[in-house]
């Protein structure tokens, strides 16, 4: 199992694709950073040289790309996630499927192995591929910007009280902003997975590679058309997301899972390999 | 080694692609599968590596049965229809990847193996670039580079030109070994009588005859 599954991280990691979605995102964090870090460190010098002292200081934990959502970079970036996530390795069963490199592997391992090995790839490569843009904003705002606590008071940030886990921004905000970048992590990397399962019943790669993003879409709208926005994706997975809670995202995560892991496997273990 | 197939029907799509095939097959024979076209060889050769599961019977391999104590032959080469590989590697890492897979063999074995399909291990080609006859070899060397014991190949001259079918013939032949069973389908019913120890003909999904080759009779009569 361990063989099979390092062979398939490292195809996961060492593509072509991993790249494509590294500069797409990329693209979006330079972007929103030349646009924001300049108002930010103009405010602060004009809190320390010019002593307005009703001003406040811009800190780093409140202006990487995850934390604002007035800037149509961060729009676009919580929008494609899905694509971005499933860019590296989401159609990489469909290729195997279709190219019949999967005779290969499953005259080599066994089909359970192949296929917990390519859902923990395609998981950690979608995952790896949204928060390492995020780390990068973050790496940035923090070169530029103090990295110490947020004013204690609400007015100055666009995280309100009753955010989910907004008490914590103003205790410990570098925990704060890992917990928001890890969930990003996981349920970027179970969306890439949906992707698996839609692989047995399409005959079109680009159906595969667009089915995560029309399953985070059409769920996010949904729920926040019912007015229960705690359970959407895109909601959640923002600071300035209203209604989130901490089950929410536990009741979301353990959804996601199983929704994109077991039709996925147990079909795939009984599927013949034609 | 011993594979035994009893009573194994596969059906898809409502329809027998395979009907009730009853086959023993021994080491150190080759094996021949002829028919026509969408008669089922393929589909036979799957089912003796655990690629399909059976609607009804089993595959045994050495009183295992595939798909429940075990989901493929232990040690088993295959090329059935297109050789498949990761497109943008090239040749040597494709074959690498996959014996890292099991990690039997040494980069040497991969080397030796590519020379002697006649593919040059130092090219840094992608394999989408390769052509049709490259592909083949490399499908071929992937199934032979470790050693199988049982080698199944489903029309392994395709694309092939005069000379490289000759060099495969020899390594295929050269395969054979008192501990391993080797499988082949072709078009080429002269080339199966050439190579083959027994033909097994299929039709309609259905094995019809199983008899002594041509070659068989020539040593043995």
């Amino acid at each position: 199992m361990l063989k099979i599954l390092k062979c398939e991280i490292k195809r996961s990691f060492c593509n072509y694709m991993f790249l494509v979605s590294l500069f797409i995102s990329g693209v979006l964090v330079i972007w929103y950073s030349m646009e924001r870090i300049p108002l930010c460190v103009e405010c602060n010098a004009s809190f320390y040289n010019e002593n307005i002292y009703d001003n406040f200081l811009e800190v780093s934990y409140t202006n990487w790309i995850g934390s604002q959502n007035m800037y149509i970079q961060q729009n676009i970036l919580y929008l494609i996630i899905p694509l971005l996530a499933v860019l590296p390795f989401g159609n990489s069963l469909y290729i195997d499927i279709n190219q019949g490199y999967i005779k290969n592997i499953c005259t080599r391992t066994s089909k359970s192995h192949y296929l917990l090995s390519k859902y923990i790839a395609v998981f950690l490569s979608g995952g790896c591929a949204v928060i390492l843009p995020m780390i990068l904003s973050f790496v940035i705002s923090s070169a530029f910007l103090p990295t110490m606590l947020p004013e204690s008071s609400y007015i100055f940030t666009n995280i309100y009280p009753v955010y989910k886990w907004a008490d914590l921004l103003f205790v410990h905000p570098f925990l704060y902003t890992f917990l928001y970048i890890g969930i990003t992590f996981v349920f970027s990397g179970l969306t890439a997975c949906m992707s698996l399962f839609i692989t047995y019943f399409v005959d079109k790669n680009f159906i595969v590679l667009a089915f995560p993003f029309f399953i985070y879409i059409f769920s996010s709208l949904f729920f926040e058309l019912l007015d229960l926005e705690g359970f959407s994706i895109r909601n959640i997975l923002t600071t300035t997301g209203e209604q989130g809670t901490t089950l929410s995202v536990i009741i979301l995560v353990t959804s996601l899972f199983v929704l994109s892991f077991y039709p996925y496997y147990i079909w795939g273990v009984k599927r013949d390999v034609i | 080694m011993k594979i035994m197939i009893k009573n194994f029907t596969k059906k898809l799509s409502h329809n027998y692609v395979l009907s009730d095939i009853n086959l023993e097959l021994e080491s150190g024979k080759i094996y021949g599968f002829v028919g026509e076209n969408g008669s089922g060889k393929t589909m036979l050769m799957r089912a003796i590596c655990g690629l399909i599961l059976p609607t009804m019977g089993y595959v045994e391999i050495d009183g295992r049965i595939v798909g429940k104590d075990i989901s493929f032959p232990d040690n088993v080469g295959v090329l059935i229809e297109n050789p498949g590989f990761i497109p943008g590697y090239s040749g040597f890492r494709n074959l690498k990847v996959l014996a890292q897979i099991k990690n039997k063999i040494s980069n040497d074995k991969i080397t030796e193996t590519l020379e002697k399909v006649g593919l040059d291990p130092n090219d840094k080609k992608s394999f989408r670039k390769y052509s049709l006859g490259m592909k083949q070899k490399l499908g071929i060397a992937a199934a032979i580079m470790e050693n199988p014991e049982l080698l199944i190949l489903d029309e392994p001259f395709n694309g092939l030109d005069e000379d490289s079918v000759n060099n495969i013939r020899n390594l295929i032949i050269e395969s054979k070994k008192p501990n391993n069973i080797i499988i082949l389908s072709c078009h080429d019913n002269q080339e199966i009588e050439i190579m083959c120890d027994e033909i097994v003909e299929i039709k309609l999904g259905k094995i019809v005859s199983i008899r002594k080759s041509e070659k068989w009779k020539d040593k043995n009569e």
